[in-house]
């Protein structure tokens, strides 16, 4: 099949045969070579997800993911994309962009929220280019009744200058330049104060006006309009820098234009009468500064319109511009791509500023396809393979560039500061002119009121003496008449009388007439006067304006050289910007890198000091036992040295017992020996010498074997105290190792944790990086953004997913079909059918748009505010308790929770449940938890369903695009 | 046309600079207004400063309150009385809060030449003229921004109404929704924040137990200060049901509820007393209505009389607790009254020369600011106007007010940089 695709034109001439389409252009610019932080393709659920959101505002249905999985054609993608630019959600997808691009939600005061969106749906489905509708709008105008509507972008900004300047400048240009209406812009250097005015002047005769016109029935009506007057402007200062007045005529920022030539205030308004406005008369200036804004703006030679258009969509569709945020085009906010920008605005351009077309090759690119995912694996080995070297060498040359660049900045931006003082010296002049005209303007408009009261004077003079002529011819005729009367009728006193009277009333009129001649002649003598010194001070008014045309050559030439350097330091302070993106993301990558080697050495020192505190475990497991056994040798010892002690002590008794009985002995042997002398048989008691002479004999021996024993015991005594002490010595060295161990032990164990945390903060450092280098990734295109769904998105992709909104659709059909049924014969044309469907589905969308707004004022900011997104406790608590969600979520008719509930096959149940809101399959995990919810009699299948759809609607994934 | 601008000097630049680091590091906090805070912020929170605002609706005079001229052609009948502080006096109107004096800290020489109830009342909360070309946060949302913890389970921006209830998001301007105040309408729990009774305690288990299991998968593959904020606002919701009690003022005790009045006025104070013990940056108390054309006299007498002792009350419990210090306590009105007495024993708007009261946080105590005339017809000494005054508040909780906030890639500065804050009145 072939589309009108923009450049796709291979077709159409040999001409463009070579030509590439624009999706393969942006391709060839952002699919550069593959980052190791690229994503690849989105898988098909993603896409489709991705794409229904972005082309219909709300997520596809479980029947259209079935169809586009199952669908076998390579080419589905682009049959897909076609499909859905076709469908009527598209129309009303533009429509919610450009009413929110255009209104930025502000409250419909002055036009109908209805009406203004049913013209843009007017101009969407006559595919109004974006061009011809930016100029419909800036030009609507107010005294053609039918143009009311498209006024509102004026009307519900209460028709104020100063905001409709700031919001021409944002939503046309992309420029918000209003922080420099009162001095150049504080913090935006490419703000000036003359931009802001420049655009400023084409709206500064605009104003809101109050009229009245008669309705339908003829009764008056009141109404508020936007009317413009005649071209003027005021001379302007810096509210720092007083006393040095600037004057711009309408300019558009970045091109230098010339003023309209001096116009005669007679010239200045044209005779067209409103064709609805009966009170005041309002006349219609003879030329338009909307109708020159609309025309300048909407030139394609002036590129920042197209470049904000380009902008502007790209970013509706890949959900970050590539100038963000999109009204900060300026010097120190550059393009992420510059070729990109070119090439899309070049697009725009080509395509003539249809929107379909260019969103269609937005979404044919692979760019707009890329997966969202960045192949990381959990040992991060495809950024381990990127080769460092060559990034950190370049480190220092950016550096030095980035210095360079400053210094030639700071030049560019003195010999800026040199010309823009040399045009503050010509505006004073070109102020000092526009003072004159301004002065001789006066004279003139004081001479044309003058003249006007010397004619009233001259006219008044003028009466009385043509009343005294008049009267003198009636009553010269009446005395001719008298005379004639007395002729026929004979001598008449009473006639002769009256003639009498007559020409004595005659000849004093006479007489009278000479001082009021007189006196006409002095006020017409004044009135020549006046008109001569009128036709003076006009020729001085023309030649005053023709004067100002000597400064203009001066003003053009030396704007155009602002603008020129202001072109070549803004192209440096790009540079600049950009060098210091390179900058940031290189150090990233070395960050990264050193972190990444940091645990790499680490390992080898974690290892290290764990082999160390391994081999002084066994090393203190070694001293330990020793120590063991030399306590058990001292304990045994200290045995054996008791014992002996026993032994001595035993020994010791002993002695002194022999000891006793010897001296017994002894002392029994003295008197038995003293006593034989008195005997008188002395041999009686040999026997018994003898006897005890045996005994101290054996006692005498038992002694001396006690002390011999004792003499052993004490060397042994001896011997086991030497061996004690020894034993001692051992046991003290061995518990200095156990010391000296534990002390290795713990150092060894805190330089292990002193390693540990550093491997730590270099893991969280990594991970940093990670994340700011995959944020930047999304930001130069590499990955698909995470973007969160528009208040509308996400409200309309409920809506859908439940059902309710086609339930609403078919309502709207078959109510259709009942007030208008469509004949059978002949059977209705697939034009009349498509009509229908989507007269039905914008019937739904005006029905259900409550429930949109209700998101809005809670997800959105407010009016006039861009959408940012925002989390809060009240947007969770509407959708845990509001009702409505909960709700939605319900079981209702086949919809999405009943099919789950009713669904036997509860892993399958699962699978449609998660592919249908999230797009993807459920992990084991998820799915164990979802059957184990919903594996319950089939009484309580409905309300457990309605839980987990409920679960799946609230979910972070769900909030997101991705 | 370079000019040297006064607003161009320091935090513009570091502002600036800010936001091209942003743009270089490519980090997504910087688009994102919601989860930006300065450095001036964190400090704020970390000493846990709050805010209430009495906001006197219609137009408080302060002839009758807080700038009497006793016996003046203008003075009306009401007397002047002795306060806690020796040489202020205000008006006989306000006998308790005379006692409570040496808390307060009058701002006579108010000149905001603004007579329009709606104009006069968005300088008041904003700091700010209204432009058609630019909207401003009002003084709640930017303390909810810089004064709330994200721990905080409930809202940091509460305005207690006599009716009306849900959130206006308007009041934040771009700081956002999150900001914007939740109403609580006579003194009704905030909307949606008690679970439904269809849903019973263990499918409401159930569900959010599903919920965070399917965020678990999701956030393992990409985490981002997005997703984050997204989580965390539902488990917020959570537990700012699980307070809901806080809302609930007839849980304080019997004795309380006498002490600060059974009307409703006294209740919105006891209820706005409970939010500041459990750590709300911003509350505003509305008390209506002051817009006395006619009977100035009666209905002040009548109207005060309900204000008075509950005031008093609350900012002498607050001292007590030990809270006035982390506190500012503002009690403001659109503009004043006229000097001048009409035909109808009213007084009409006047926004020339009038008052409003601070107290708490680094506010001097005891103390009376600005004067006016012997007819209280103009201001002779200390004038300040909104901005001042709004600069004024956000220091006095030790948030500084001529720093910039970045929202969405754009630096915002707090305060209209213009002005500045009345640094006398600050400790």
């Amino acid at each position: 099949m072939t589309f009108a695709v923009c450049g796709f034109s291979i077709l159409l001439g040999s001409q463009s045969i070579y030509s590439q389409s624009l999706h393969e252009k942006i391709d060839a610019i952002s699919q550069k070579p593959a980052s190791p932080l690229s994503a690849i393709d989105a898988d098909d659920g993603i896409f489709l997800r991705r794409l229904s959101l972005d082309l219909r505002n709300a997520v596809p249905t479980t029947e259209e993911r079935i169809a586009f999985l199952a669908d076998a054609d390579p080419n589905k993608r682009i049959a897909w994309t076609e499909r859905m630019l076709t469908d009527p959600l598209f129309a009303e997808r533009i429509v919610t962009w450009l009413d929110l691009t255009l209104m930025e939600r502000r409250p419909a005061a002055q036009v109908q929220r209805q009406p203004w969106l049913d013209w843009l749906r007017s101009k969407v489905d006559q595919a109004t280019p974006i061009d011809q509708l930016s100029r419909e709008v800036l030009t609507a105008s107010w005294w053609k009744k039918e143009d009311r509507t498209q006024q509102r972008f004026f009307l519900d900004r209460g028709g104020d200058p100063h905001l409709i300047t700031r919001d021409v400048g944002r939503i046309f240009l992309g420029r918000d330049m209003q922080c420099a209406q009162c001095h150049d812009h504080p913090i935006v250097d490419d703000y000036r104060q003359r931009d802001y005015h420049g655009l400023l002047a084409y709206f500064s005769q605009s104003a809101s006006t109050e009229v009245t016109y008669k309705d339908a029935e003829g009764k008056d009506v009141k109404v508020i309009i936007y009317a413009e007057k005649a071209p003027a402007d005021a001379a302007f200062e810096s509210v720092f820098d007083k006393g040095k007045p600037h004057w711009m005529g309408p300019a558009l920022p970045l091109v230098t234009t010339a003023w309209e030539p001096f116009t005669p205030p007679a010239h200045r308004y044209q005779a067209i009468a409103s064709d609805w406005i009966t009170a005041p008369v309002l006349q219609l200036p003879a030329t338009s500064r909307r109708e020159r804004l609309a025309k300048e703006l909407t030139d394609p030679g002036y590129r920042p319109f197209a470049e904000n258009w380009a902008n502007r969509l790209w970013a509706m569709m890949l959900g970050r511009g590539i100038v963000h945020p999109l009204d900060m085009h300026h010097a120190h906010n550059p393009p992420v791509d510059r070729a990109l920008l070119q090439v899309l605005t070049d697009g725009l351009i080509e395509c003539k500023f249809d929107i379909k077309t260019f969103i269609r090759e937005i979404a044919l690119s692979k760019t707009y396809q890329r997966g969202n995912h960045i192949p990381l694996d959990d040992d991060r080995s495809i950024l381990q393979s990127v080769d460092i070297q060559p990034i950190q060498g370049s480190i220092a040359a950016i550096e030095a560039d980035i210095q360079s660049l400053k210094e030639k900045a700071r030049n560019e931006k003195s010999e800026l500061k040199t010309q823009t003082d040399a045009m503050t010296a010509i505006d004073a002049e070109h102020v000092r002119l526009r003072g004159e005209v301004a002065k001789v303007e006066a004279a003139w408009n004081d001479a044309v009121k003058k003249v006007a009261e010397q004619t009233a004077a001259r006219d008044k003079a003028a009466k009385p003496v043509a009343d005294t002529k008049a009267k003198q011819t009636l009553l010269a005729e009446a005395a001719a008449k008298l005379e004639q009367a007395k002729a026929l009728t004979g001598e008449d006193a009473e006639l002769a009388a009256a003639i009498a009277t007559t020409v004595a009333k005659r000849d004093a009129t006479v007489a009278q007439l000479p001082p009021l001649e007189a006196s006409l002649q002095a006020a017409e003598s004044a009135l020549q006067g006046l008109v001569a010194v009128e036709k003076v001070a006009s020729d001085q008014m023309v030649a005053a304006g023709a004067n100002l045309e000597t400064i203009k050559e001066q003003v053009v030439a030396k704007s155009s050289e602002l603008i020129r350097l202001r072109d070549q330091w803004r192209r440096t302070c790009n540079q600049e910007i950009l060098a210091l993106q390179v900058l940031a993301k290189s150090a990233k990558w070395v960050e990264w890198r050193k972190a990444n080697d940091t645990i790499a050495q680490s390992a080898t020192a974690l290892a290290g000091a764990q082999t160390q505190i391994n081999t002084l475990a066994m090393q203190r497991t070694e001293i330990e036992s020793g120590l063991n056994t030399l306590v058990t040798q001292a304990a045994e010892k200290t045995k054996e040295k008791n014992v002996s002690l026993q032994s001595q002590t035993t020994e010791n008794e002993k002695i002194a017992a022999i000891t006793g009985e010897l001296e017994q002995l002894q002392a029994t042997q003295q008197q038995l020996l003293a006593s034989k002398s008195l005997l008188s048989n002395p041999a009686a008691i040999d026997p018994s010498l003898a006897e005890l002479e045996q005994s101290l004999g054996q006692r005498r021996t038992a002694l001396d074997q006690s002390k011999a024993t004792l003499v052993q015991l004490t060397t042994q005594m001896t011997t086991i105290e030497s061996q004690l002490v020894e034993l001692g010595k051992q046991q003290q060295s061995q518990s200095d190792a156990m010391t000296a161990n534990q002390s290795a032990l713990q150092a060894a164990q805190e330089s292990l944790a002193d390693l540990q945390q550093s491997v730590e903060s270099a893991r969280s450092t990594m991970s940093e990086c990670e994340r700011v280098l995959h944020d930047r990734s999304e930001i130069e295109l590499q990955v698909a953004r995470l973007k969160p769904l528009s208040p509308e998105q996400l409200c309309w992709s409920i809506l859908r997913v439940m059902g309710i909104f086609d339930s609403f659709i078919a309502n709207e059909m078959a109510e259709l079909d009942k007030q208008s049924p469509l004949p059978a014969e002949p059977p209705a044309t697939e034009q009349e059918l498509q009509e229908r469907r989507k007269l039905a589905v914008r019937r739904a969308v005006d029905k259900l748009r409550g429930n949109a707004d209700a998101f809005a004022n809670l997800y959105a900011g407010g009016a006039g505010q861009v959408d940012n997104f925002f989390a809060s406790a009240e947007q969770a608590l509407f959708v845990m308790n509001g009702g409505s969600v909960y709700s939605w979520s319900g079981p209702s008719g086949a919809n999405l929770t009943s099919r789950v509930a009713q669904n036997a096959d509860v892993e399958a149940a699962v699978g449609v449940m998660y592919e249908t809101l999230l797009a993807r399959k459920p992990s084991p995990a998820e799915l164990a938890a979802m059957v184990n919810q919903l594996n319950v009699p089939a009484e309580q299948k409905g309300a457990r369903a309605q839980e987990a759809v409920w679960a799946l609607l609230s979910s972070a994934e769900f909030r997101f695009a991705q | 046309m370079d000019a040297h601008y006064a607003c161009r000097t320091g935090e513009h630049f570091q502002a600036r600079r800010r936001f091209l680091g942003s743009i270089a590091g490519g980090a997504i906090a910087g688009a994102l207004g919601s989860v930006t805070q300065g450095i001036a912020a964190e400090q704020a929170k970390e000493k846990d400063m709050r805010v209430i605002v009495f906001n006197l609706h219609g137009g408080l005079s302060q002839m009758e309150s807080w700038d009497p001229k006793p016996g003046a052609i203008t003075g009306g009948p009401c007397r002047a009385i002795p306060t806690s502080v020796p040489g202020i006096h205000i008006s006989e109107l306000l006998p308790h809060t005379a006692k409570i004096m040496h808390h307060l800290c009058l701002m006579r020489g108010v000149n905001t030449s603004e007579d329009d109830h709606g104009k006069g009342a968005y300088m008041m909360m904003t700091g700010r003229r209204q432009t058609a070309a630019a909207d401003y946060p009002q003084l709640g949302a930017v303390a909810a921004k810089m004064l709330t913890h994200d721990e905080q389970p409930l809202p940091g921006h509460i305005l207690i109404t006599p009716g009306g209830s849900g959130s206006r998001a308007a009041d934040a301007a771009y700081l956002g929704p999150k900001y914007g105040s939740v109403v609580l309408g006579a003194g009704a729990p905030p909307s949606h924040s008690a679970r439904p009774d269809n849903i019973p305690e263990d499918a409401e288990a159930r569900r959010h137990d599903l919920r965070r299991k399917v965020n678990e998968q999701f956030l393992s593959k990409r985490r981002t200060s997005v997703t984050e904020a997204y989580t965390h606002s539902y488990e917020q919701a959570l537990r700012l049901m699980e307070k809901r009690e806080t809302f609930d003022v007839s849980k304080e005790s019997e004795q309380d509820q006498a002490r600060y009045g059974k009307h409703d006025f006294g209740r919105h104070c006891l209820l706005a007393r409970r939010l500041l013990e459990a750590g709300v940056s911003y509350i505003q108390v509305v008390h209506s209505n002051y817009d006395t054309h006619n009977e100035n006299f009666g209905f002040h007498l009548e109207q005060l009389g309900e204000f008075d002792q509950p005031f008093a009350t609350l900012v002498n419990d607050l001292s007590e607790r030990g809270l006035l210090d982390q506190t500012l306590v503002v009690v403001l009105s659109e503009f004043g009254r006229t000097p001048n007495i009409n035909l109808y024993y009213g007084r009409d708007h006047w926004s020339k020369a009038w008052s409003v009261v601070m107290a708490g946080g680094k506010v001097q105590r005891g103390a009376a600011y600005g004067k006016t005339n012997a007819q209280g017809t103009e201001v002779i000494e200390g004038q300040v106007d909104h901005g001042e005054l709004f600069h004024t508040y956000l220091q006095a909780v030790g948030v500084d007010s001529t720093s910039s906030i970045a929202v969405d890639g754009r630096d915002v500065p707090l305060a209209d940089p213009a002005t500045s804050p009345v640094w006398s009145v600050l400790t």
